[in-house]
């Protein structure tokens, strides 16, 4: 069996999004450039995750997460709670800083998740360079 | 094997004393050898950050995670990941 961080290198990889697609300790980090990286984090013993794109021009105190999808179900946050894939979950900062909260396909089947994980990050460097 | 791989491996084998099969072998241990110390090194940095994984796992369950701050979710995740990992290449390095 292959492990789970060669597949998704090799996925993020044939994506050509990334600069750079390296393995630190136990994660992936895919670089898109200077400040921005996508961390994929996995745990093969529970099936846990976490896929983040990080930006670190940011300027709201934390992990710097511009959107992510993960299955921590955040407490007090009846938003959270309220969405059908609960705890699976995906957020993004809106332009306010605010954060929104959204149903998510991914369930910890990881190198299938990249697809979708590129699909995403593709519309939105499409928007973001449409928008300059 | 490519042929260029399989010309240079006879070579060294004229020089060496060693066999094909001990030069692949001795390859192969490298290589999990070098992982393990590489998986070592991340874990003795979240050992220094948290103490321990239980302890981690306890400050999760009493803190929770704040939407705005994944990192001790993402650092719990990856600890259980450096620890299925190395007990995989210790079973393969035993096997060797």
């Amino acid at each position: 069996m292959i492990i789970w961080h060669k597949l998704v290198r090799d996925k993020l990889l044939a994506s050509r999004l990334f600069r750079d697609v390296n393995l630190v300790g136990a994660k992936v980090r895919a670089t898109l450039d200077e400040v921005q990286f996508l961390d994929i984090h996995y745990d093969p013993t529970t099936g846990s995750y976490s896929y983040a794109l990080i930006d670190l021009r940011l300027p709201f105190p934390g992990d710097k997460r511009l959107f992510g999808w993960d299955d921590y179900p955040h407490e007090g946050g009846p938003e959270m709670k309220a969405l059908p894939s609960h705890p699976h979950h995906f957020q993004r900062r809106t332009a306010n800083g605010r954060w929104l909260f959204e149903p998510s396909p991914m369930r910890g089947d990881v190198e299938k998740e990249m697809d979708i994980v590129v699909n995403v990050l593709q519309a939105y460097l499409a928007r973001e360079r449409s928008e300059g | 094997m490519p042929s260029l791989s399989l010309d240079l491996l006879e070579e060294v084998v004229a020089i060496l004393p060693f066999s094909q099969e001990d030069l692949l072998y001795k390859g192969i241990a490298t290589a999990i050898t070098e992982r393990i110390v590489e998986l070592k090194r991340a874990n003795q940095q979240f050992v220094k950050r948290y103490g321990s994984r239980r302890e981690l796992e306890r400050k999760i369950e009493t803190e929770g995670i704040s939407p705005d701050d994944h990192t001790p979710y993402g650092d719990l995740l990856e600890w259980r990941a450096i620890g299925h990992e190395l007990s995989q290449l210790m079973r393969l390095l035993r096997a060797l």
